[in-house]
């Protein structure tokens, strides 16, 4: 895989509270680890939690609060040394240090310690003066916040736009000429524009192409497998085949839901294979077909039964069921090759605001971790069923999932991992888990 | 809501569409994914040699590459048909009234040209290449732009440093046909008082007053980038790639692997070698296609070419089949392996040589001789698949600067047409020998090549295009330009 990292990344978010930083650190994060580049955030926020068993009042955050100061400082401090330990002794490649970092003084600690251990910095700046913006942030996440967990929404807004004024005074933004040396990206009014300055190298490159690509508009995005296909019935892997009887009782299932759904403007892609074509026909609406949504090669593999592939390749079965995320087809692909693949797919999803993606098993798997944040570990277990819809909204700092049925049988296809995984195991013990076909 | 029916398979591109006529939307049944909708207008902001023909056609270059029809308008050439004679500078001056309606026609013809591109010959996106640098001038674009439909963004190349003007003005103003009978001073002298003759009028794009237009503004070849509104997928990847290629002196070698046993037995694709584990590929696994004797040979030659070019911090890519890899190990410097750089899949043909291919499948060999850019073997990949999966391996050329790429002859074709900005249809024949190397070095406005033999045989893996492409073609037809081989 091409390795993207040299030396290690420090981000550093920038920004007054309720600015979307934590939201740009968490999505960021999670990007990052689904394209294969371990990160991970700190947040600082969480350290004061941690330190300061309960919060009282904006009036911790008052810039003449002695005490108050010196806390954060350590806050500060104690979330460094943990970026430390994670990029310089645990293989981490990027932090993102989340924390309001808004004066000058704080970003060059940051930027020293930086230098002092090796890691290349990145500033992103959050700028957004929109009071309904601002108003709309405090109701999604300060609400919710341990923070405020026994008081009212008006005593929480109220506090909290206090706590912002206890920063503004002090808020040296990242500027032109004083910082025309720093790498950064400053993000103003959430993506109407933007200011970049000094990007080094292609991570950095990667993390402002996937910034400037991110929205907050309201909207679902909706996944869901083809119909069941000929093959799926014989319990076959792979192929291009039509959809058998129920998969077309499916596809009609489908578009009597999307109809009721009543989507504004949805988009609707398949991948380029005949069952998923077939499935959108369906809705009599336009798709666009995307290659890359391909159901994963299993090359040697293609259109066999679990049964066969033991009884050919008893090996490379048991290799797999040992990593299934990394393990790769002999003459076809790996999970891992898949999300490499599946990456334009995420970034024009992140582009664009409701979308029907029709797809397959592991194609829907990769994406679904992506937007849940699931680990490789878990990527390859996701139960996607077929005939079933997964409704994916963006709440808060993750996403809400629904799962609708559409109450037309279908066969079962997903095979958990059985219990052993040793290359010297009896076909019986690694037929276990197979589900049941024709 | 219709009914679930039957699909065909387009027998060229592989891809499936319904059998009845498709009434919904034209574009189904395309091989790639479209995100274009209405057309755009790029239009180019700022003084002479700010490098703005030099992103005109690099972004033109670029956006035809991954299938968005572009073209460049460049008012410059309209003046030069309609002036035939330059004089100097004075043209320029601000007061010169007949230079001034004239400059405006040209403006105006040029326009006319956008409105035929994009309206009636199909093109996606024009780039109008100007100064622009008037909001007057901006204003008139924008408003022609909106009686068509048209979507605008702008893109501004803003430097002061003078080292810069004055290299772009040796680099590319001293060979312009402006400057035929004149020595290097004249024209440096005649091309900065022409740049002061926009100087007095020139308005930037303002953050307040263009707030609503959208644009990038790229300052000092790159060190810092404004973006305004980015509307759309095309304006997305329009900024990445602006915001990735820079200016730095550099050269990119391309070649193949060294010759395999397949090579030499006339097959196409394969690997070989592939571990037990099935994961990345590592010389010194057995199997039988990888490097021929005079493979290896070469692989020694090429680490030979290699120091003897003493090149500064190369970089060593190859892809993950044994054949580049092994042909990268006798480097003895790192490499990095993109699985993007694979050979074409010829899917049901993988491993066959032409012959075979002719008599399993005539009629698919036929197909491929009639399009063979956007052909795609069943159960494998076309041209036009490759391209899209390179993509990133040519954003990551355009960042880096001195690069190896080890690599296959399909994919050699397809990155070589991105640097000499070859059409689709020329692509796929383009010549890319073994145990060549070529050295792409960027040079004012193109690229130039040198090709370097390394002296060691190899069979000749290039097949003609031949006269007769017609399914019903005898053997014979078909395989008259398959080359010799073992």
């Amino acid at each position: 895989m091409f390795c993207m990292t040299n030396c290690p990344t420090l981000i550093v978010m920038v920004g007054l509270p309720a600015r979307g930083k934590t939201y740009i650190s968490k999505k960021l994060t999670r990007y990052l680890n689904w394209i294969g580049v371990p990160t991970k955030e700190f947040n600082v926020g969480q350290y004061r939690r941690d330190l300061v068993k309960t919060y009282k009042s904006f009036e911790f955050f008052l810039p003449d609060n002695e005490e108050g100061l010196k806390i954060r400082k350590q806050c500060a401090l104690a979330a460094l040394n943990d970026v430390q330990q994670y990029l310089s002794e645990e293989n981490g490649h990027v932090a993102v240090f989340d924390a309001t970092n808004t004066t000058r003084e704080r970003r060059e600690t940051i930027f020293r310690f930086g230098e002092e251990n090796g890691y290349k910095t990145f500033f992103v700046e959050s700028v957004c003066v929109d009071p309904e913006v601002i108003a709309a942030n405090i109701v999604q996440v300060k609400l919710g916040s341990p923070d405020y967990v026994d008081c009212s929404n008006d005593e929480a807004t109220e506090d909290f736009m206090k706590r912002i004024e206890c920063y503004k005074n002090t808020y040296e933004m990242l500027d032109e000429t004083l910082d025309k040396d720093l790498s950064y990206i400053k993000i103003m009014d959430v993506g109407r524009s933007y200011l970049v300055n000094r990007v080094m190298d292609h991570i950095q490159s990667r993390i402002v192409y996937y910034l400037m690509n991110i929205h907050v508009t309201p909207r679902s995005i909706y996944l869901c497998r083809h119909g069941e296909s000929e093959l799926n019935l014989k319990g076959r892997i792979g192929g291009d085949t039509g959809l058998s009887l129920r998969g077309k009782e499916f596809a009609k299932s489908l578009a009597q839901f999307i109809n009721e759904q009543n989507i504004k403007d949805l988009k609707v892609w398949t991948s380029q294979m005949k069952r998923t074509i077939q499935t959108a026909e369906a809705l009599g609406v336009p798709y666009e077909q995307w290659k890359v949504l391909n159901e994963i090669d299993a090359g040697v593999c293609e259109e066999m039964t679990y049964e066969e592939i033991q009884e050919n390749y008893p090996l490379e079965f048991a290799l797999r069921d040992q990593d299934k995320y990394r393990y790769r087809y002999p003459k076809g692909e790996s999970y891992e090759d898949l999300v490499q693949r599946l990456e334009p797919v995420i970034m024009e999803l992140e582009r664009q605001e409701n979308v029907l993606v029709i797809c397959h098993q592991a194609v829907m798997r990769c994406l679904l971790a992506y937007f849940l944040d699931k680990t490789a570990e878990q990527l390859p277990y996701l139960k996607c069923p077929l005939h079933s819809v997964l409704k994916l909204t963006p709440v808060a700092y993750g996403c809400k999932v629904e799962s609708i049925f559409l109450n037309i049988e279908a066969v079962n296809t997903h095979r958990d991992k059985p219990e052993n995984v040793g290359v010297d195991r009896s076909r019986e013990e690694a037929l276990r888990t197979v589900p049941n076909h024709l | 809501m219709s009914e679930v029916g039957e699909l065909t398979q387009t027998p060229l591109q592989k891809v499936w569409i319904p059998h009845a006529s498709n009434r919904l939307h034209q574009r189904r049944g395309s091989a790639v994914p479209q995100f274009t909708n209405s057309p755009t207008m790029v239009i180019l902001v700022g003084l002479p040699a700010r490098g703005k023909t030099y992103i005109s056609k690099k972004l033109t270059h670029y956006l035809n590459w991954i299938g968005i029809p572009t073209k460049v308008f460049n008012v410059g050439q309209y003046r030069r048909e309609a002036v035939q004679t330059y004089q100097n500078y004075e043209f320029f001056r601000p007061d010169n009234q007949e230079a001034m309606h004239i400059r405006r026609q040209c403006a105006l013809a040029a326009l006319k040209d956008v409105h035929t591109y994009l309206s009636r010959e199909e093109g996606q996106v024009a780039v109008f290449d100007a100064t622009n640098t008037t909001r007057e001038r901006r204003n008139m674009i924008l408003q022609f732009a909106g009686d068509h439909g048209y979507k605008v963004f702008f893109i501004e190349s803003i430097c002061d440093d003078p080292d810069i003007i004055e290299e772009n003005i040796t680099q590319v103003k001293l060979s312009s046909p402006d400057y035929k009978d004149c020595n290097r001073e004249e024209v440096v002298e005649d091309f900065l008082k022409r740049i002061e003759c926009y100087q007095l009028h020139y308005q930037p794009l303002d953050d307040e007053l263009d707030s609503a237009l959208s644009y990038i503004k790229i300052f000092n070849v790159g060190l810092r980038y404004l973006v305004n509104r980015v509307q759309d997928h095309v304006q997305s990847r329009t900024v990445y790639y602006l915001m990735n290629i820079h200016v730095t002196p550099r050269a990119i070698y391309l070649t193949r692997h060294g010759e395999s046993r397949h090579n030499l037995q006339g097959r196409i694709g394969g690997d070989s070698g592939l571990s037990p584990r099935g994961k990345q590929v590592g010389a010194g696994h057995g199997g039988d296609s990888g490097l021929s004797p005079r493979g290896k040979q070469f692989a020694s030659a090429l680490a030979g070419f290699i120091e003897s070019q003493n090149i500064r911090e190369l970089k060593v890519w190859t892809s993950h089949m044994k054949r580049t890899i092994q042909t990268a190990e006798a480097l003895h410097v790192p490499y990095e392996q993109w699985k993007a750089l694979n050979e074409i899949d010829a899917g049901v043909c993988e491993e066959m040589s032409y012959e075979e291919i002719q008599a399993h499948h005539p009629e698919e060999f036929a197909l491929r001789d009639q399009d063979k850019y956007r052909y795609r073997y069943p159960k494998g990949e076309s041209y036009e698949d490759l391209v899209q999966r390179l993509e990133p391996v040519i954003m990551e050329l355009e960042r880096q600067e001195n690069v190896l790429v080890i690599c296959h002859q399909a994919v050699m074709r397809c990155l070589l047409a991105y640097f000499l900005d070859k059409s689709a249809e020329e692509l796929p024949y383009l010549k890319c020998p073994l145990h060549t190397v070529l050295k792409l070095t960027p040079v004012a406005y193109g690229c130039q090549v040198e090709s370097i033999f390394l002296n060691v045989e190899a069979v000749n893996t290039h097949r003609e295009r031949p006269q007769n492409v017609d399914v019903t073609r005898e053997p014979e037809e078909a395989l008259g330009t398959v080359p010799p081989h073992y």
